[in-house]
């Protein structure tokens, strides 16, 4: 191509008008405003569900664990009053059969919960376990042969988005 | 141009690539929680289904008590799985159990025995016996036995037992052995202290649980027996009659007479009797027990009372004294505490218990089968 004919052809080229490139910015501007608000939403979304099923999740194992011990244990291995009053803590014997007697054999090494920096631990003699984490707080009370138990688990989310979730349950006492 | 539409389409694919991965994850998370919810469920009903083995057992042998030796094969329950229940006289590791102890061993499964998905297994010990001297004390807690408030404001005439500790001063309860009076023991009463030669209190773990009558068979005598003191009505009592305060019968004997045996007064409730009352018979407190087995209900006394007969409770049994004549005049059965506080009098009858033992033996109302211990399995035993 000779150099007249290329001075033509770029004198043909049209380049974008201010007014097309302003219209241009705003609307990507949009669209990416408008994506980005999509994506923060859904990362909410996931981290508030996530939360969620984590904090079940946890309730579920550690309530599932209390519950079948304190079925095992009787009115009168159990450190709660008959008053309906919530604690903090309880303990308790468990049964392990009958001695030669004919008298109950409760196993002599106390099962104890409690909540501690956010954890319920169970301990049994010299076993101490975490039974369920980021508990804000653990509740006992007993009427009767009925004891009721709640936890109430609570998390941030990495935006600090606070997230609790609580779960309640009523245990008979099985032995007396 | 081409190349900037081009770029708006890779940026339209990277932004669901990523909303696919976010979606992908909570998907994949909600299915996580979804399987471990079922089993959780799954786990609950074959935990169900492991509670209905131990009642079936229960149920066949208030009739076949030694010979009943489980199911003969898996029960399925519709919708749910199936369950098994055996019955054998022996621990896990093979050493007998006392005397009329039964082991039952309940499993549940879900779906079934041939394939198992979730596996829940109870171990009950029951026991079918009398205990020894049940008629013979005044007072008899399968739990503590508490005495509090002034030394000596209570007066108990007669034996006492517990089952698990004493607390508060004993030193009055005393009884008369009937062994003729001595210049050293001119009464010849058993005290507590000082330097009983016998024990007026003994301490005996193996009452605990408190004996659990047949209580359908004592509701049966308490149906049939009319009470004078409330026209055209029998001696069950509600808990409706007990907050109007319906009158109780005001002697042991039914109709007075002894050759009837005595009244037999079943509580439906937590009892309470206070103020100038007379009341006799053997009072049943049991609450709702046909609808609600598990409820513990408790006995309490207090104000100007005079008890004509034996009381037993599946609950506690206070004798609150304050100021009033308190006296029981027969014996007290709980299957919880009993606190003794303030003043009062228990005297044990020998007549009344052996009026009521009569009544038990005909009726057939003791012993039931009762649980002593029940406890569940985390090594799961096939037998």
């Amino acid at each position: 191509m000779s150099g007249v004919t290329k001075a033509r052809a770029l004198k043909a080229e049209k380049g974008f008008s201010l007014i097309e490139i302003v219209i241009v910015f705003f609307v990507s501007l949009l669209l990416i405003g408008g994506l980005f608000a999509t994506l923060s939403s859904s990362r909410n979304t996931w981290h508030r569900a996530d939360a969620q099923i984590m904090l079940q999740e946890e309730l579920r194992r550690g309530m599932r664990q209390i519950v079948r011990d304190l079925r095992q244990s009787g009115t009168s291995q159990i450190s709660l009053p008959d008053n309906g009053l919530n604690y903090t803590s309880v303990s308790f014997n468990v049964t392990d059969g009958v001695l030669s007697s004919g008298a109950v054999d409760w196993n002599s090494d106390e099962v104890f919960y409690n909540l501690s920096a956010g954890q319920v631990l169970r301990t049994q003699g010299a076993d101490t376990r975490v039974i369920a984490n980021k508990v804000g707080s653990a509740n006992f009370s007993r009427s009767g042969r009925v004891v009721n138990v709640y936890l109430q688990c609570q998390t941030q989310t990495p935006s600090n988005q606070v997230y609790s979730a609580n779960l309640n349950s009523s245990v008979v006492l099985r032995n007396e | 141009m081409r190349n900037n539409k081009g770029s708006i389409l890779i940026a339209a694919y990277g932004v669901l690539f990523v909303l696919l991965i976010i979606g992908g994850m909570l998907f994949n998370r909600t299915v996580f929680e979804k399987k471990f919810y079922d089993r959780d469920q799954e786990s609950q009903m074959a935990f169900g289904l492991a509670e209905a083995g131990v009642d079936k057992a229960l149920s066949a042998m208030k009739s076949a008590y030694l010979s009943y030796a489980g199911t003969t094969s898996p029960v399925a329950v519709v919708g749910t799985g199936e369950y098994e229940a055996k019955v054998s006289d022996t621990n896990r590791d093979g050493s007998s159990l006392p005397t009329n102890f039964r082991r039952i061993v309940a499993t549940g499964y879900i779906p079934s025995r041939a394939q198992p998905r979730v596996t829940r297994q109870i171990e009950a010990i029951v026991k079918k016996t009398l205990p020894n001297n049940f008629f013979d004390y005044a007072l008899y807690t399968a739990e503590d036995l508490r005495f509090s408030g002034q030394n000596l404001a209570y007066d108990v005439e007669g034996k006492a037992i517990y089952a698990n500790t004493p607390s508060g001063d004993l030193s009055d309860i005393c009884y008369d052995n009937n062994d003729p009076p001595t210049p050293d023991d001119p009464t010849d009463d058993v005290c507590s202290s000082p330097e009983g030669s016998e024990p007026a209190v003994t301490h005996d773990p193996s009452i605990s649980p408190l004996l659990r009558f047949v209580f359908s068979a004592l509701r049966a005598v308490a149906a049939s027996q009319s009470n004078p003191n409330t026209v055209n009505r029998n001696n069950i009592y509600t808990a409706e009659d007990l907050k109007k305060k319906r009158p109780f019968p005001s002697t042991f004997y039914y109709n007075e007479n002894p050759a009837n045996g005595p009244n037999v007064v079943y509580v439906e409730g937590a009892m309470a009797l206070s103020g100038g009352d007379v009341v006799g018979g053997l009072f049943l407190v049991v609450g709702n027990v046909t609808e609600n087995p598990e409820v513990a209900v408790d006995s309490t006394v207090g104000g100007n009372i005079t008890i004509d007969g034996a009381i037993y409770t599946r609950g506690e049994f206070t004798l609150n004294g304050g100021g009033g004549e308190l006296n029981i005049t027969g014996g007290v059965w709980a299957g919880g505490d009993i606190l003794v506080d303030g003043g009062g009098t228990v005297e044990y009858s020998r007549e009344y218990m052996d009026a009521i033992a009569s009544l038990i033996n005909e009726t057939g109302a003791a012993p039931a089968p009762q649980i002593v211990s029940w406890k569940e399995n985390e090594d799961i035993e096939i037998i």
